[in-house]
């Protein structure tokens, strides 16, 4: 399993060193395993990806009540069926944030994806210091979150996977938005942007968890539409993976293997997905902008798209990488610092001291991030 | 940024190799296990010989949660002067909770904070054991258990950079003091007793200070 530059693509060999520095290539400090058949297109979408992503710390029990408790709210946003779903984990943040309710207009997509992606730049610190930020993510405050400026170096490009096929538009709120900036979303306008707060933001917060949102980006029909949610401990990190993977097995179906299996607390993600491919499910939202364009009659025969569909769905989860797998892997060859929790951190003595350059922080989406002594340490020779 | 920062510390940390031996005083790390009083230690010695303190001593664990260095303490022994930098580094752990703060009265959000400093302190004090010090004084409370995998595991990496190396048995002012289980537990290397709050026989700190490290 070589690692991969998420920057520029380079790849090294399993355990090299010379990605311990950087990647000499670009500089760039975020890797991900490159599974052996992964295709050369993916590397490409990669780099987008990974900037874009906000980094999830390591999962523990927290993480993984997080995980349910996004799924769970996934699920529910489904039944709402808007092409463009927030983040239902993220619904918690926003929802006090007076943009993030409603947003039909652009300035308020803005403003939502503001707060959205300064949460994501927190945490961006965060994991990439390794430690740095806990206490700020942990906070939950959203004032906070909307003065930072992070929103501005996130990058807006995690959209543009060759599934992509929305209208600009349409993408353009995608990238702007954020969870809360769902309601920015075609089918949001009427009926999404009365939704109730979610009932887990009590639970997020009570877990001083901060929510992290991402922007999906949606498949053909709408109904491929990624949600990501992020947290900082989620477990549910594959789903950007998942979503490069999507397009990468649509290009290549048959390179990988399938694992039709959902993990426990992506069950009802994974089921959902796969409703939504189905023609049959269409909602009244996407009716409505179907309707726009062709009537159901004109539509092409789904039937036959079905089981790819289905199967492009399914097979990223069996693409993701194995995470208690990748995480044994990545701490036996690397990781020296491990965030339980906000707060709470396990060391690797031998780690920190052998490989001291580099503090590895494992996102729960596959990715890493490697840290570099400069960043952590500052300046080291205080008097 | 990465590049050409990783550059400049990769020269600076070549040259500062090149001419440290010969030049500038022996660079000694305190390491020990939070809490063992290292920085009390450390601003004992920094008092004796250049009046100046290094860093605040408090009860509550990770205190010290950046290394600080005191250079050129010139200690003299026997009509002998040993010039050393002092580096008082952060307690080492295998663990960091917030929670243990929360017992010393300090609030959640400063608990998770001085935890995160506190980790990060940890890395440093290890970046320091492995490319910055010329020697140890390791600094344990003789009140508590030597036999922890911190205590084993740092004492072997000194040992196997051939660092020479003093365990400090600290606390002897304390009832449950014990300096032989102190001794027991690493009988390669010698043990010094002492109190660095009482100032207890800190003159043969200073002795073994010079006969080790001059």
């Amino acid at each position: 399993m070589p690692h991969q530059c998420t920057a520029c693509g380079h790849t090294f060999e399993d355990g090299s060193k010379e990605m311990l520095s950087g990647c000499p290539g670009c500089g760039g400090t975020t890797f991900q395993f490159r599974p052996s058949g992964a295709a050369d297109g993916t590397s490409t979408d990669a780099p987008d990806d990974s900037d874009a992503t906000p980094p999830e710390r390591e999962s523990g029990g927290v993480a993984e009540r997080m995980g349910r408790t996004a799924t769970a709210m996934r699920d529910w946003m489904h039944r709402d069926d808007a092409p463009d779903r927030s983040d239902t984990a993220g619904a918690p943040d926003t929802a006090e944030t007076p943009d993030s309710t409603d947003v039909p207009d652009t300035t308020d997509v803005e403003d939502a994806t503001g707060s959205t992606r300064t949460d994501a730049g927190d945490a961006d610190t965060g994991v990439e210091t390794g430690t740095a930020s806990v206490d700020e993510r942990t906070t939950g405050e959203p004032t906070t979150d909307e003065t930072r400026p992070a929103d501005a170096t996130r990058p807006a490009d995690e959209n543009r996977s060759p599934d992509d096929t929305r209208s600009p538009a349409t993408s353009e709120s995608d990238d702007a938005a954020a969870p809360d900036a769902v309601a920015s979303g075609e089918d949001t306008d009427d009926g999404l942007a009365a939704w109730p707060d979610p009932p887990d933001v009590s639970h997020v917060r009570e877990k001083d968890q901060r929510v992290h949102r991402r922007r999906r980006r949606a498949g053909r029909w709408g109904t491929e539409t990624e949600q990501a949610t992020e947290t900082d401990q989620t477990t549910q990190t594959d789903r950007p993976t998942e979503t490069e993977r999507v397009a990468e097995t649509v290009d290549r179906p048959t390179d990988e293997p399938r694992d039709d299996t959902p993990r426990p607390n992506e069950d009802g993600l994974i089921v959902a997905d796969e409703e939504s491919l189905d023609g049959s499910t269409e909602d009244t939202a996407q009716a409505s902008a179907r309707s726009e364009m062709a009537r159901p009659d004109e539509l092409p025969p789904r039937e036959s798209e079905a089981p790819s569909s289905g199967r492009v769905v399914s097979e990223p989860s069996g693409e993701k990488p194995d995470m208690a797998e990748l995480r044994e892997e990545l701490n036996e060859q690397f990781e020296s610092i491990k965030i339980v929790e906000p707060g709470q951190y396990e060391l690797n003595l031998m780690e920190l001291y052998d490989r001291q350059e580099y503090i590895i922080s494992l996102r729960e989406n596959g990715r890493y991030v490697i840290q570099m002594p400069e960043d952590w340490l500052g300046d080291r020779d205080v008097p | 940024m990465g590049l050409l920062t990783e550059l400049r510390s990769s020269i600076s940390r070549v040259t500062s190799k090149l001419f440290a031996p010969d030049q500038g005083p022996k660079r000694i790390g305190i390491y020990g296990p939070p809490n063992a009083g290292k920085t009390t230690l450390a601003n004992r010695i920094a008092r004796d010989w250049t009046g100046d303190a290094i860093g605040p001593e408090s009860h509550v664990p990770h205190e010290t949660r950046r290394a600080r260095r005191k250079e050129n303490v010139e200690i003299e022994r026997n009509g002998k002067s040993v010039t050393i930098d002092i580096v008082d580094t952060p307690g080492v752990t295998t663990k960091v909770d917030y929670k243990e703060f929360l017992e010393h009265d300090i609030e959640k959000e400063d608990a998770v904070r001085r935890s995160r400093e506190a980790t990060e302190g940890v890395a440093e004090a290890m970046h320091w054991l492995r490319e910055d010090v010329d020697g140890v004084i390791y600094v344990l409370d003789s009140a508590a258990d030597p036999f922890t995998q911190v205590n084993t595991m740092l004492i072997g990496i000194i040992e196997s950079k051939d660092l020479p190396v003093l365990i400090f048995a600290n606390k002897t002012d304390l009832e449950e003091s014990s300096v032989q289980q102190i001794a027991n537990a690493f009988p390669q290397h010698e043990t010094v007793p002492l109190s660095a709050l009482e100032g207890d026989n800190m003159d043969e700190v200073y002795d073994k200070i010079a006969e080790y490290f001059g």
